[in-house]
């Protein structure tokens, strides 16, 4: 196209844009990009008498003039867009409030198996600090059955005999004393160290639970993190595949996405209206419907996903209960 | 007479290019041009807002095709919703075609000279 075509068209379209100023950037730089598509498909029409400028000129006059031409636009704009969009925009939010659900539920039962482990163990070590303690006792209770017997016996034969056996007597009354002594002191000692082990067992287990409590929400923290970015992960590698979706076959992409990237890039187109003004419609429109679009998704998805893992770490933190003490 | 011709060609522009849509998908030029072709002769400030009502009332689909030409083309097709549109207004066009051409018929059409009546 000649530069002086180019020019036409390009002011047809500025004063078109500039008529469209209640409707949604989109709207109007799809409106200004088919004109341009028109004139495109036209111009290889055009009569091999006439210049192309006035040629050009002929088919704008067919849309009328830009303002007459943008109010039977938007005298026609039907409000199923903005339904479309709500539509469109919720479904992306149940997809993401089932995935948290679904992520939620997973980290809950990690917490869940790691506090009942926890309680366990704890337990067990209690129970066998117990069972040492009465074992102790009972060898302490054994220890002196033992040693009261030989002297009972020792005592019984002295009332007997006493004349005739006293050496033989006094020597097994010590011999048995000694022995008593003896057992007596063994088994103390054994039931000492018996009873001491249990103890140490019990204290083992109550480390191991705590160990266990801590390795729990240890697991329970590396998996929010490796949810957190397997989430983050998952939108980048959505956004680029949409992307090149977008890019490469964009009859794939559905309809409804596409308006719901549409509606959600109105905001932003807004704020890049002064940097788009020198870029052709093209050019917009090919931002407009792939790369900004989906990256503008994905970074919201990303800060909300983002903002409700770290809810449900705080709230799970919060709610943590009383562990036992370090 | 002519604002006549106008309005019923308007009229019955709506069907014509769901019809038309509804054999395969279509560019703006490649419509108009069918048009005109079967004696639709409209403007593109006609169609294109046409086309934009069709779409938002979810009779037509439209999407943006970089083909061989190097440029963007909008195609339109008819979606399920505006087939089903099609096929009434066909019909409804069938039966008051039918009884247009029986009163036409009837009534001896503009042939006969037309009696006074009196009061």
């Amino acid at each position: 196209m000649q530069l002086e075509s180019q020019v036409l068209v390009r002011e047809f379209n500025r004063r078109l844009r500039a008529a469209l100023t209640s409707v949604p950037n989109h709207v109007r730089v799809e409106a200004a990009l088919e004109v341009e598509s028109h004139v495109e498909d036209v111009l290889s029409r055009r009569p091999s008498t006439l210049p192309e400028p006035e040629w050009v000129a002929q088919i704008l006059s067919g849309f009328g003039t830009p303002e007459a031409y943008a109010a039977a636009i938007v005298g026609q704009l039907p409000p199923v867009q903005v339904v479309t969009v709500r539509s469109g925009l919720r479904e992306v939010l149940t997809a993401g409030r089932d995935l948290m659900g679904g992520t939620g539920r997973l980290l809950l039962a990690v917490l869940r198996g790691s506090w009942r482990f926890g309680v366990a163990a704890v337990r067990t070590g209690v129970s066998l600090a117990g069972a040492g303690l009465r074992e102790s006792r009972a060898g302490l209770k054994r220890l002196a059955d033992w040693s009261a017997e030989p002297r009972a016996a020792a005592g019984r034969s002295l009332r007997g005999s006493r004349s005739q056996l006293r050496v033989t007597l006094r020597s097994a009354w010590r011999n048995g004393l000694r022995l008593g002594r003896a057992a007596g002191r063994g088994l103390l000692r054994l039931a000492s160290a018996l009873g001491q082990g249990l103890l140490r067992a019990g204290g083992t287990g109550v480390r191991l639970g705590r160990v266990a409590i801590q390795y729990g929400r240890m697991v329970l923290l590396a998996a929010l993190r490796l949810a957190l970015l397997a989430g983050l992960a998952a939108l980048a590698l959505s956004a680029f595949l949409m992307t090149l979706a977008s890019a490469l076959a964009p009859d794939l992409v559905g309809w409804r996405v596409y308006e719901a990237q549409q509606a959600v890039i109105t905001g932003v187109q807004s704020l890049r209206e002064d940097w788009l003004s020198g870029v052709s419609p093209t050019l917009q429109a090919q931002f407009a419907q792939t790369g900004l679009a989906v990256q503008t998704i994905s970074l919201s998805m990303g800060l909300l996903l983002t903002g409700l893992f770290a809810y449900l770490v705080w709230s799970i933190r919060r709610r943590r209960g009383p562990a036992v003490s370090k | 007479m002519e604002s006549w011709d106008t309005q019923l060609r308007k009229g019955g522009l709506e069907l014509a290019v769901l019809l038309l849509l509804a054999r395969h998908r279509m560019y703006g030029l490649e419509l108009l041009t069918t048009l005109g072709e079967n004696g639709f002769v409209v403007s593109e400030g006609t169609i294109y807002p046409l086309l934009n009502r069709l779409s938002g009332q979810g009779l037509i689909a439209a999407e943006w095709v970089t083909g061989d030409t190097g440029h963007p083309r909008k195609y339109y097709r008819v979606t399920g919703t505006g087939l089903a549109q099609a096929q009434r207004m066909a019909q409804q066009w069938s039966e008051f075609a039918a009884s247009m051409a029986d009163l036409i018929r009837s009534t001896g059409g503009t042939d006969r000279p037309q009696k006074e009546v009196r009061a």
